[in-house]
């Protein structure tokens, strides 16, 4: 496996929206795991630094480049925007298999621990064999096996954070097993003074309980069997908008998720099975309001795989969804549906060029899903490594866009269109130098408006969006004797607009999508020790526009130090300011962010 | 208010003897649930002489148009309590209208209302909205923004049907305002207001419509609710003898912007009153045939004059401009 680090000390965008993010360790993001897609890129902890469990995956993308969180504060709910696409064009499976909510279409990337997986993919991409949603990129959470034998984390800073994570590893013969569990809680009081009125947070508070269970009995040298469970409990408050003066709102998030594996590995073929079932339930409560949904997702999925020789490899998927919709909501009836997916794929790898052509199919009943593909090829020249993708793939309207009550469309057809992007990486001495240009065109996008002939909202089909733009980075890392030094600048331009004029919401043909910046731009520098680490890094989000008001730009600077003490068991302790200039922002509009905010933990680790 | 055309104004001098009936809503039956949201699919609410379409979904239980309620809930915000009048009741009554007018929403005109001019209506806000503009909610902003100063409102225009025309003359009424100088003037409508419509002259039907400073890209946040009780309509001449009754004066200058007077050759001092065409009195006093009496402080529409004692029958109808 070879890595290519484009960023060390990853800059932190968006970094003091969380209360627990405080300048996390640096991501490493390297490319192309051999058994990946050539478009992903393979998300990695730096070990040398803080892994606290209770890190949340919208908090380490939020760090990434060219991804934009969308989060309502602290804790509380964040959706991915990569390139221009929206938070439910973006697939997130957990071993393969989606996680996303199938009647909201999102999953909610402040419950989804980081930490609890080892080996996490990313892609920006819009390649098929993503899962069904993938048309914004997608993520992927892989469940493997930590190095370490046992970790006790704990963590406490201003508002009342307080954040408790403990992880075992056991394995004994054939049996391996492993056990990660959290506990986070914040009051997020914080004080904010967005338009000189100082006023304090209130309602915010947030609890949440997270466990993952891994286990793996080896049967033989080529046979594997495990069990991956992971159990969530979440109940947060609800703040009040800046244009509202209290709020009782809440809401509960209750899952329990669990996969069955097994793996067969042979001489020339391997074939993976999966079957599992998410069970998810949602409890929204509002004055004289209360929103319950629940759904069972079952899945059954094998990957076959042949090497056909050193070079080509084929592989064929094949995976059965059930989607149940349980009748606990008066907007939503009692529902089931069925989907199958199948995915053919040809890798090709020789010498310095490796290619990949993908097709997809589909099928559920009353969606006619077209065939959705992808071709992508990389070269390496010297120093010099070019790649390029041609996709064509679709969105599945979600539960609710067809069938919420009132306004559920059940015509709504699948979103669908092609993106391209050419990428290059550049490594000479010390520097990475590294952009892609994207291009993307989907068709039949779907948005809830104001219905024009009935008294509510309703989903349909109504736009044609064009995203493009152009993504780079400046990466330097330099070894001076003992020391490390590691810094990186990196800035995206995104463009994403409406092909057609719409009259709500209220879209001018060309004019750039709410919640899209056009500009954003990080940097940070690093100094590493054996046992220190100093780091700085700053961020700049471009003007957006909300729904009702301009987003105005921000930028946000986070220190971070921590230090490693051997008292027979290794112990990390760290220092974060986060918003050191206590900038007050805003990401969704009139949902404020904390100003400065100070966060100290350690960790024992046990190897 | 937009000034009113010529012909309508012409129209409305032949409005002499009208009489006139008042919608309460008291004799609609309204169940335990405090509100009659059109589930049986009547498609509407008659009373008096005017019709209060409703358009129910059975599929999604989801209404639009009006309701009928006697809800008394001014406490609780949001959605869930979309029934209920601010002052927890109708105009000195239990039961009232309420209108979800997310786009334009009609009361038509009935029987002998029908081609003749509303007198007037009483108008509060609902609950939902009421709470929402003083609070704001998960959706719509607070109404002059956190610290008071922002410049919004909440608008209610009335405009009138006439052979299925829509008229361009309209009454706007304010459910909020908070574009005044002093802060201390602004205002959330919570006490049932009345609001006079014979400036719109003969009507078939009438179209209210909402709008607020509060708009985004997907429309109005501020919820598009307001309630309505007692709607006065002048039905035409009762009868012909009681028009027959009558002795009309003559009243001149009609329509005035600033006084009248009348035609006789009676000059014995006498007492009149004034009334608008609810029946409230606006003004009254002593006067003879050739005094003149300052109107200029009422405010536009149509008055009746009218003595009392020796000529207590004695009426003219007059229009002040």
């Amino acid at each position: 496996m070879k890595y290519l680090f484009l960023f060390i000390g990853i800059p932190h965008l968006l970094m003091a929206q969380f209360q627990d993010s405080l300048n996390l360790d640096p991501v490493l993001i390297s490319a192309n795991r051999n058994d990946e897609l050539l478009s992903e890129e393979y998300i990695e902890k730096d070990k040398k630094t803080v892994q606290f469990l209770s890190y949340n995956l919208g908090e380490i993308l939020a760090q990434n480049k060219g991804i934009y969180i969308k989060t309502y504060g602290p804790s509380h709910s964040s959706t991915p925007s990569i390139r221009g696409a929206s938070g439910n064009q973006t697939e997130v499976l957990w071993n393969g298999l989606p996680i996303v909510s199938p009647t909201l279409g999102l999953q909610d990337l402040s419950l989804t621990p980081f930490n609890f997986f080892k080996a996490s993919t990313l892609s920006k991409s819009s390649v098929s064999g993503n899962g069904n949603q993938a048309i914004g990129g997608s993520i992927d959470l892989r469940s493997e096996f930590e190095d370490y034998k046992a970790s006790v984390d704990l963590a406490m800073g201003q508002y009342g954070v307080l954040d408790v994570g403990a992880a075992f590893n056991l394995k004994k013969n054939k049996i391996q097993g492993q056990t990660k569990i959290i506990a986070s809680k914040a009051t997020n009081d914080f004080s904010y003074d967005p338009d000189g009125l100082n006023r304090q947070q209130t309602n915010a508070a947030t609890n949440q309980i997270q466990v993952l269970q891994n286990l793996k009995y080896r049967l033989s040298s080529k046979m594997s069997l495990g069990i991956d469970y992971w159990f969530l409990t979440a109940d947060r408050k609800i703040p009040p908008t800046l244009a509202q003066t209290s709020s009782e709102a809440k809401q509960e998030d209750l899952s329990h998720r669990i996969i069955l594996q097994s793996r067969f590995t042979g001489k020339k073929i391997t074939l993976n099975t999966s079957l599992g079932y998410f069970l998810d339930e949602q409890l929204f409560q509002d004055v004289n309001l209360i929103s319950n949904i629940k759904t069972g997702n079952g899945y059954f999925r094998a990957i076959y795989t042949h090497d056909i020789n050193n070079e080509l490899q084929f592989n064929y998927s094949s995976r059965v969804q059930s989607i149940q919709v349980f009748p606990v909501n008066e907007a939503l009836d009692g529902y089931q549906e069925w989907r199958q997916l199948n995915d053919v794929a040809l890798r090709y790898k020789k010498k310095n060029f490796s290619g990949r052509l993908g097709i997809k199919k589909e099928f559920l009943k009353n969606q006619k899903i077209p065939l959705a593909s992808s071709l992508q090829v990389e070269k390496q020249i010297s120093k010099l490594k070019l790649k390029y993708l041609l996709a064509y793939n679709y969105r599945i309207p979600s539960i609710n866009d067809r069938f919420w009550k009132p306004g559920g469309n059940p015509d709504l057809v699948p979103e669908q269109g092609w993106s391209q992007e050419l990428m290059m990486h550049l490594n000479f001495h010390d520097f990475i130098f590294s952009v892609t240009g994207f291009n993307r065109k989907i068709d039949q996008w779907i948005l809830w408006s104001p219905s024009s002939d009935k008294p509510w909202w309703e989903a349909n089909n109504i736009s044609k969006v064009w995203s493009r733009g152009l993504e780079t980075s400046l990466d330097f890392t330099k070894k001076l004797n003992k020391i490390a030094l590691v810094s990186t600048i990196a800035y995206q331009h995104i463009r994403s607009t409406s092909e057609f004029d719409l009259e709500l919401p209220r879209i001018a043909k060309g004019e750039q999508l709410i919640y899209t910046p056009a500009h954003q731009a990080q940097g940070s520098i690093s100094i590493n020790t054996k046992s220190q680490t100093i780091r700085y890094s700053h961020s700049f989000m471009g003007k957006s526009t909300g729904i009702n008001e301009e987003i105005k730009a921000y930028q946000l600077g986070n220190l971070f130090m921590s230090h490693e003490q051997d008292f027979g068991i290794p112990v990390t302790i760290f220092f974060n300011i986060n918003n050191l200039f206590n900038h007050q922002y805003v990401i969704i509009e009139r949902r404020p962010m904390p100003g400065r905010l100070v966060k100290i933990g350690l960790q024992l680790k046990l190897n | 208010m937009k000034k009113c055309t010529w012909i309508v104004i012409m129209s409305c001098l032949t409005l002499f003897g009208f009489s006139q009936t008042t919608s309460t809503f008291e004799e609609l039956i309204i169940p335990d649930a405090g509100f009659l949201n059109g589930s049986d699919g009547s498609g509407g609410f008659e009373n008096g002489n005017v019709f209060l379409p409703n358009q129910y979904d059975q599929t999604y239980a989801f209404w639009s148009g009006w309701s009928i309620s006697n809800s008394t809930d001014t406490m609780t915000p949001g959605f869930g309590n979309q029934y209920s009048s601010i002052s927890g009741a109708g105009n000195d009554s239990e039961n009232y209208a309420v209108a979800f007018a997310g786009s334009e929403t009609i009361i038509e005109l009935r029987g002998e209302a029908q081609g003749n001019p509303v007198q007037g209506l009483y108008v509060n806000n609902s609950t939902y909205a009421y709470l929402s503009m003083r609070d704001g909610d998960a959706f719509a902003k607070k109404f002059g923004g956190i610290d008071g100063t922002d410049p919004d409102y909440f608008l209610l225009t009335i405009k009138k049907y006439s052979n299925g025309v829509l008229s361009q003359d309209s009454i706007d009424f304010f459910l909020a305002d908070y574009r005044f100088a002093e802060a201390s003037s602004d205002y959330i409508i919570e006490e049932w207001t009345y609001v006079d419509l014979t400036s719109l002259g003969s009507a078939d039907s009438l179209a209210f419509s909402l709008s607020s400073t509060d708009v985004g890209q997907f429309g109005m946040n501020t919820p598009a609710y307001f309630c309505v009780d007692d709607i006065t309509t002048a039905d035409g001449p009762s009868s012909l003898e009681q028009i027959n009754e009558i002795e009309e004066i003559e009243l001149y200058p009609n329509p005035t912007f600033d006084y009248i007077s009348y035609k006789s050759d009676d000059f014995q001092t006498q007492d009149y009153e004034i009334l608008d065409m609810t029946g409230r009195i606006v003004k009254s006093g002593k006067l003879s045939g050739d005094e003149f009496v300052d109107i200029a402080s009422l405010n536009k529409g149509q008055y009746l004059f009218q003595f009392k004692g020796l000529r207590n029958n004695a009426k003219g109808l007059f229009i002040k401009l």
